[in-house]
C-alpha cells in the first residue's frame, strides 16, 4: 500500500555543497493560481442522490503526504510518501 | 526525500508538482486491477498537465478503460457566490435533500487545464459536511446521480463520516509517525555533520525558527504547511 520516495542520501549532501557554495540556481516553478470562479448559486442545479447499501464497483485512492524534516528561508529537506488504498466490498488492500 | 532550494513560494510549489507526479504514477500502477466502471479517487481539483496537476497519461487510460475518475477536494476557496464568499457554504443554506448533488458549479475547461465539471455533493446525512467534487468531462454524458451514487456507501465511516473513506484511509495510511520522523531528522543530521555542511546550515535554521520556538515547535515537522485550494 505504501512507496516510500526513493531516499538518496547522496543527493542531499550534494545539493546543499551547491548551496553553501553559492553555486545554485533557484528557477523553480512560477506561482498557479487556480482561478476564482464566481456564480449564484441556483436551487434548480441540486439534485438527490440514491442512498446505496452495496456496490460492486472497486475504489482505488491515492495520497502523497509530504513532512518536513529540515529548513531554512533558501532550503528545505522533505519526506514525500505515497500510498493507495483499494477497496473491494469489505475488503480493504 | 527531496532536497530543494529556493525561497518558500517556490519549494512549495515544487513539492506541490512532485506531489502530483507521485499521486498519479501511483493511480496509474494500480488502474491494472480496475475494470470499466470502477473507480478512481484522486485528492484536489481536477488540473491535469505539466506544472499545473496531475499527468494527462492518467486521464486518458482511465478513459479508455472507462474508469469513473473523480477529483475530490477537502475544501475549494476558489468558489465564490455572486457576492465573493464560500459558495460551498452558500449551496449547503439552500439545499433541501439529506443527501445531493449540486451540478454543474462550471463546466471543464481543458484550456485552462481543467478537465473536469465541478460539482458539490453531501453523501450523508448525518454528517455536516460537502465537497467539492470534479466530475471528468468524458463521463457526464451519464447521469451524474448515478456517477455518484456509490460513493454513498463509502461514506459512512465514522472515522470520516460525510467523505469517501478510500481518500480518508490513503490519507492516514501516508501519514509517517513522529518516531520514524525523528530517526530521519537525526540520520540528516548526522549526515551533514559528516560532510562539514553541518554548521553553516544550523546557523541557517536557527536564523529561521526562532517563530517556531515561541510556539513550542521543537522540530520543523512539528509545525507544517496545510494545502490550500
Amino acid at each position: 500500500m505504501t512507496e516510500d520516495t526513493p531516499c538518496d542520501l547522496s543527493e542531499i549532501v550534494n545539493t546543499l555543497s551547491q548551496y553553501v557554495k553559492g553555486d545554485f540556481l533557484t528557477d523553480g516553478p512560477e506561482e498557479r493560481q487556480n482561478p476564482l470562479l464566481r456564480s449564484k448559486p441556483d436551487v434548480s442545479k441540486l439534485k438527490p442522490l440514491r442512498k446505496l447499501d452495496r456496490t460492486d464497483e472497486k475504489f482505488v485512492a491515492v495520497d502523497c503526504s509530504t513532512r518536513t524534516l529540515r529548513r531554512a528561508n533558501n532550503w528545505g529537506i522533505y519526506l514525500l510518501r505515497t500510498t493507495y488504498t483499494l477497496i473491494e466490498g469489505r475488503k480493504v488492500d | 526525500m527531496q532536497t530543494l532550494l529556493g525561497p518558500a513560494y517556490i519549494r512549495h510549489n515544487t513539492l506541490r508538482n512532485l506531489r502530483f507526479e507521485a499521486e498519479s504514477e501511483l493511480a496509474l500502477s494500480q488502474i491494472r486491477r480496475l475494470a470499466s466502471s470502477d473507480f478512481v479517487l484522486l485528492d484536489g481539483a481536477s488540473y491535469f498537465g505539466e506544472k499545473t496537476g496531475f499527468r494527462v497519461s492518467l486521464l486518458e487510460e482511465c478513459k479508455k478503460k472507462n474508469i469513473t475518475l473523480l477529483a475530490l477536494s477537502k475544501q475549494s476557496p476558489t468558489l465564490h457566490d455572486e457576492c465573493g464568499r464560500d459558495f460551498q457554504a452558500a449551496v449547503q443554506t439552500i439545499a433541501q435533500y439529506p443527501i445531493w448533488v449540486y451540478y454543474p458549479v462550471t463546466k471543464a475547461n481543458p484550456a485552462k487545464h481543467l478537465y473536469g465539471d465541478i460539482s458539490i455533493i453531501k453523501l450523508c446525512p448525518e454528517s455536516p459536511w460537502a465537497f467539492r467534487c470534479d466530475i471528468m468531462e468524458y463521463l457526464v454524458k451519464r447521469d451524474v446521480v448515478d456517477i455518484l451514487s456509490p460513493l454513498t456507501v463509502l461514506a459512512e465511516d465514522p472515522r470520516c463520516l460525510g467523505y469517501p473513506v478510500p481518500l480518508w484511509l490513503a490519507h492516514d495510511f501516508s501519514a509517517t509517525p513522529d518516531a520514524k520522523l525523528l530517526h530521519y531528522y537525526e540520520q540528516v543530521e548526522r549526515l551533514l555533520k559528516g560532510s562539514g555542511l553541518y554548521d553553516w546550515l544550523r546557523k541557517e535554521e536557527l536564523a529561521c525558527s526562532f517563530a517556531d520556538e515561541l510556539h513550542g515547535a521543537r522540530y520543523p515537522f512539528d509545525r507544517e504547511w496545510i494545502e490550500y485550494g
